[in-house]
């Protein structure tokens, strides 16, 4: 659809029809017209002339009118996925990882080291960087929930949002829960137009009630949603797969029992557990492999000023009429 | 501009009894030979012829009639329609005042009288210079002539002009462009059938010659105020002179119809070249 700035403009309009009428040359004199052969050639460009310069005049008033085409959907088919990037913000994201860090330091002052949540941020830059075509929300969870970004295609927002927030700082809890349980109502009223993730980058420490689990499993199942893990170990912790028994695994590894749990929900799941950053890097490339998939989704196209292509049009029209009065002849022989 | 006198005849004998320069019907004192007559048929002693009356079985006296020559009037129609505004190479009124001028010293040299009618829309007042003996009345209308644009709209005004060239049989010099259509020149030269129409056909050759090569104009009819738009290019350039050629060959076909071929006046007036139109 299309609008305008300043529609008072318009009434300008009218003075379109001023070249129909008038030619604006200077006329030669000559005996008898009716004497001159009829030229098909001539007569056309007499109007083509006159059309031209009609065209350019409606063009500068519709660009003094401030022609402008309203925001519109379009709906695009890409290759990739819906992803929502649920980013764990707690504390303890801001320590190191187990091995591998680049910058080692013996105390884990803030600064000195690239600490988990930096380096999660970083490859999933990279990851969405690559996949142009897919949609990304971002949804941060510590105490409580944090939408940051619903889901769009857009790079530089998804990036800008990733980038955001890479700071210390983060609270101490870590509702694993309500974070995914928000996160899945991303999709809610959203059409299932391909693939849906949720990429849950996390270390673990949270526990789940039985409701919130039923929840999950429910929200899981309507959106038909691939949750994949990306599981940060936190040092001293016994990681997902240490034998041991449910009590035991409550005290001290609850990340146990959510794995249990996901994986016993026979829903698309996968765990990456990574211990170090190349550990977490092969894990988002290997999703990178997995999630190729058509997606249909619409696009906004935002409103956009269409004067300077009106006054353009009007330039290079007039930019003819000018060379062909170049060419025009003042005197007849 | 300096005058030239033009030499001109016509192949008919005047009626006029005014004694001029050219061969007449009327008895007088001429030095053609005419016929025989008796004494009291033709009273002049002097004329008698010795051997005709010898010669005569009844024995009467002979005497000689002669014929005398004629003064004849010469008019110039002129087409005073806006078409005649035209400046090419030569403006063409300044073409027609010259003719004027020239045409009126001349009759006066010949001893004829000169007139003039310049018609344009049959509804406006002609120019009009009643036939006169005056040698300056062509001098003065040529100056008005140069001065004073035509502006009329059509040229059927030319259709009245025999109204107002007398009785006699003249020369009438039909001066236009005969940028009309063939069938009012037609009911022109019909109207004028009376009189000896020498058709002066005055054209530019900047209308049709010589015309630019490449280029946009738009050019404006006086006459009926409309314009139009041309793209020119070689192609049309020989179409337009193509075109006139065979206007130029339709023309002569009417006017030879008429009596007479077109005296052309293509690089302004030239005394001689009317001169050479009679005695050529």
């Amino acid at each position: 659809m299309f609008g305008f700035a300043d529609p008072l403009g318009l009434i300008l309009l009218p003075l379109a029809l001023l070249p129909l009428v008038v030619h604006g040359q200077s006329a030669v004199a000559y005996s008898s017209i009716a004497l001159l052969p009829v030229d098909r050639l001539s007569d056309a460009l007499n109007w083509i002339l006159r059309l031209l310069a009609a065209i350019s005049v409606i063009a500068i008033v519709l660009g003094i009118s401030g022609l402008f085409r309203s925001e519109e959907s379009v709906a695009r088919i890409g290759q990739g996925a819906q992803t929502v990037i649920l980013l764990d913000s707690s504390g303890s994201m801001d320590t190191p990882f187990v091995i591998g860090n680049e910058k080692n330091s013996r105390v884990p002052k803030w600064g000195t080291y690239t600490s988990k949540g930096q380096i999660a941020r970083r490859l999933l830059a990279q990851y969405a960087a690559q996949r142009t075509q897919d949609m990304f929300a971002l949804f941060l969870f510590s105490g409580n929930p944090i939408p940051v970004l619903s889901l769009t295609e857009k790079q530089v927002v998804v990036q800008a949002a990733i980038a955001a927030g890479s700071i210390e700082r983060s609270l101490a809890s870590t509702d694993l829960g309500t974070g995914l349980i928000r996160s899945l109502e991303f999709f809610d009223g959203k059409a299932f137009t391909g693939s849906r993730i949720v990429m849950l980058v996390s270390d673990g420490a949270a526990t789940l009630t039985i409701p919130v689990q039923d929840q999950i499993k429910r929200l899981l199942k309507k959106h038909r949603v691939t949750l994949y893990w990306f599981y940060l170990r936190t040092e001293s912790s016994p990681g997902l797969d240490t034998e041991m028994a449910t009590a035991t695994a409550q005290q001290i590894a609850p990340e146990q029992l959510v794995h249990k749990f996901f994986s016993e929900m026979e829903l698309p799941y996968r765990a990456f557990p990574a211990e170090n950053p190349q550990a977490l890097q092969q894990a988002i490339a290997e999703v990178n492999k997995l999630q190729n998939l058509p997606i249909r989704y619409t696009d906004i196209v935002p409103k956009r000023d269409l004067s300077p292509w009106c006054f353009g049009i009007a330039l290079s029209l007039l930019l003819m009429l000018a060379s062909t009065k170049f060419c025009e002849l003042q005197e007849w022989h | 501009m300096k005058l030239t006198e033009v030499h001109y005849k016509v192949p008919w004998r005047a009626a006029g009894n005014f004694p001029g320069h050219h061969a007449s019907r009327q008895k007088g004192g001429g030095a053609q030979f005419r016929n025989h007559a008796p004494l009291l048929d033709a009273p002049d002693p002097r004329r008698f012829d010795v051997h005709a009356s010898l010669r005569d079985p009844f024995e009467q006296l002979q005497f000689r009639v002669y014929r005398q020559t004629s003064a004849i009037p010469i008019y110039v129609v002129a087409d005073l329609s806006a078409s005649m505004n035209f400046v090419g190479a030569n403006a063409k009124m300044s073409v027609v005042a010259d003719l004027v001028a020239c045409m009126s010293y001349s009759a006066y040299r010949t001893g004829d009288r000169f007139g003039f009618i310049g018609c344009a829309d049959p509804h406006s007042e002609p120019v009009w210079l009643e036939s006169t003996m005056n040698r300056a009345a062509g001098i003065d209308l040529a100056r008005q002539l140069r001065t004073r644009p035509p502006q009329g709209s059509n040229s059927e005004g030319l259709l009245k002009a025999a109204e107002l060239l007398g009785t006699r049989r003249a020369l009438v010099f039909l001066v236009s462009d005969f940028h009309f259509d063939p069938t009012l020149l037609d009911e022109i030269l019909v109207s004028l059938a009376y009189y000896d129409v020498v058709p002066v056909m005055v054209w530019d050759r900047h209308e049709y010659a010589q015309l630019p090569r490449f280029g946009i104009v738009r050019v404006m009819d006086h006459e009926t105020g409309r314009n139009r738009l041309l793209l020119m290019r070689p192609s049309l350039r020989q179409r337009i002179e193509r075109e006139f050629d065979s206007r130029r060959e339709r023309l002569a076909e009417i006017f030879r119809q008429h009596g007479r071929l077109p005296l052309v006046l293509e690089d302004g007036f030239d005394a001689d070249e009317v001169t050479h139109y009679f005695f050529g």
